[in-house]
């Protein structure tokens, strides 16, 4: 079933198709939320409120695809985030991240401490960096396809994409080297 | 071809889970490729924890809108045992000492919209207390606390005040929040008032001279229950201490509530591993569902849940590091 169609349905009501929609995009707008704020709970919670939006806006919809009007409606969110969070700003309160739910084996902590090094070398990229890296790499997105989401071209989204990447190795090769010290 | 070229190229494979050959690759883009790998590999930590849950969290605005004339509040709490969520925190923010709130999830929920037998009988969704965060907020520290599948949030609690975060739409015309005694039906509170919303929409309810209770709260998308306690809690103690009899083990605690189940959340010692934790029995018909392990303001704490809620006193005994330990008395 293509997009458009489950749009109609979703208008009369089709929850199924509801769901269908939002399985199609919500990890698109997750991963560039991401991108933009750094931070899962706050891409979580901005991504739930632009699917919100779109749902009380829905009946007055005409689209075939949600996503471009979902991801501008999340872009702006975000937007509004990043400026209220400048006003009240929120820290972790320990340094000490959660523990895993899984059995502690020191093997899975030490990925684990990988990861979550990773995606604090990330959080650091400017947001264009995060944004092409979060589509291509989490989301799995092609080329052409996150150079669409992106407006861009696809040598843009290339080019982009290595300057990226090399701003995380000198990110994570920065955090080594304090790390050593 | 441009080095840029290559990578990606590289990059597709990877992402198509080809590890062939990157031989022709230079050094460096070698490099930028095993990062890019690693990153890959570490994308399981990047998507929301439960993504069942999120997904369903993603839904409850259709539900709302779309399909489903709402239900009444009280049908929703009936009902609860499909859409159990709620929490309560209780701690030390700022300096003050805490109350008690609890929320439960709105009857816009999925499940409760339908009210069928079949989504009576639905899983208990799992919930997910993140509280990781604080947040000043005219000169008081809140611990953030979010509770999927919630989109309104309840976050934490300082003395006679508590703090909501949610969707800016989430509020009724004129930003009002209403909130009504569901214990004392003539009771209409008119001391909460909101103070928000305001910055990233955390919204302050100041609750001074509420009486105990549970409060239907109302905003725009949707209505929540509240648990509100007046009494204020005894200090808190250190780590555990020997079998007392006593209310609390010390340290945060946390609970939460619906109509038919009761969740207890104990702190554990910081540096303690809930591993070797075993709750001592029986305690018959009232033994927990389940238990599991959560992080209560920072601190790893194991939360229990019953069903039926247990009545009147029950201490509970765990057996930890080859000995018991203190217990709590269940409301």
């Amino acid at each position: 079933m293509d997009e458009a169609e489950l749009i109609r349905r979703a208008k009369v009501g089709d929850r199924n198709a509801a769901g269908a929609l939002c399985t199609l995009h919500w990890r698109t707008v997750y991963a560039l939320m991401f991108a933009r704020l750094g931070d899962r709970a706050e891409a979580e919670d901005v991504t739930q409120e632009a699917f919100m939006r779109l749902w009380g806006a829905f009946a007055r919809f005409e689209g075939e695809t949600i996503g471009p009007y979902l991801r501008t409606i999340a872009l702006n969110l975000a937007r509004n985030r990043l400026r209220d969070t400048g006003r009240h700003p929120q820290e972790p309160l320990s340094e000490t991240p959660p523990p895993d739910p899984g059995p502690s084996v020191e093997q899975e902590v030490v990925t684990a401490e990988i990861r979550g090094e990773l995606l604090a070398a990330l959080a650091q990229l400017m947001p264009e960096h995060r944004e092409v890296l979060t589509l291509r790499l989490m989301d799995g997105r092609s080329v052409t396809e996150a150079a669409q989401i992106l407006r861009r071209t696809p040598e843009a989204v290339r080019a982009l994409q290595y300057r990226a990447l090399q701003k995380l190795r000198a990110i994570v090769q920065d955090a080594a080297r304090v790390g050593e010290v | 071809m441009m080095l840029e070229d290559r990578l990606s190229q590289a990059i597709d494979r990877l992402i198509a889970g080809d590890v062939t050959s990157e031989l022709e690759l230079s050094l460096e883009e070698q490099e930028l490729l095993s990062l890019t790998r690693s990153l890959r590999n570490a994308r399981g930590a990047f998507w929301p924890a439960d993504e069942a849950t999120f997904t369903t969290r993603l839904l409850d605005g259709f539900a709302g809108r779309q399909a489903q004339p709402r239900r009444p509040f009280l049908f929703a709490l009936g009902a609860a045992a499909a859409a159990v969520v709620a929490a309560a925190i209780l701690g030390q923010t700022g300096g003050r000492t805490g109350q008690v709130a609890a929320l439960m999830l709105p009857p816009l929920a999925p499940h409760a919209a339908h009210g069928t037998a079949a989504a009576a009988m639905a899983p208990l969704a799992a919930p997910q207390a993140s509280l990781n965060k604080k947040v000043t907020f005219e000169g008081s520290t809140f611990v953030v606390l979010r509770i999927a599948p919630l989109h309104l949030q309840v976050h934490s609690v300082g003395l006679g005040v508590v703090a909501l975060r949610m969707p800016t739409q989430g509020l009724l015309q004129g930003g009002e929040i209403r909130a009504t005694s569901l214990t004392r039906r003539t009771y209409e509170v008119a001391a909460v008032t909101m103070k928000a919303p305001e910055g990233n929409g955390i919204a302050l309810l100041q609750t001074n001279g509420l009486p105990s209770g549970w409060y239907r709260l109302e905003t725009g998308s949707g209505e929540a229950a509240l648990f509100i306690s007046s009494s204020v809690v005894p200090p808190l103690k250190k780590g555990w201490t020997a079998p007392s009899g006593a209310s609390s083990p010390g340290g945060p605690f946390a609970m939460r509530f619906t109509a038919t189940r009761t969740e207890a959340a104990f702190p554990l010692r910081e540096a303690q591993s809930t591993a070797g934790l075993q709750l001592l029995g029986p305690l018959g018909p009232e033994d927990p569902l389940w238990s599991t392990q959560e992080v209560v303001e920072g601190r790893q704490a194991i939360v229990l849940v019953f069903d039926p809620t247990p009545r009147g006193t029950r201490q509970l005994t765990f057996l930890s590091g080859g000995h018991a330990e203190t217990m709590v008395r269940l409301p």
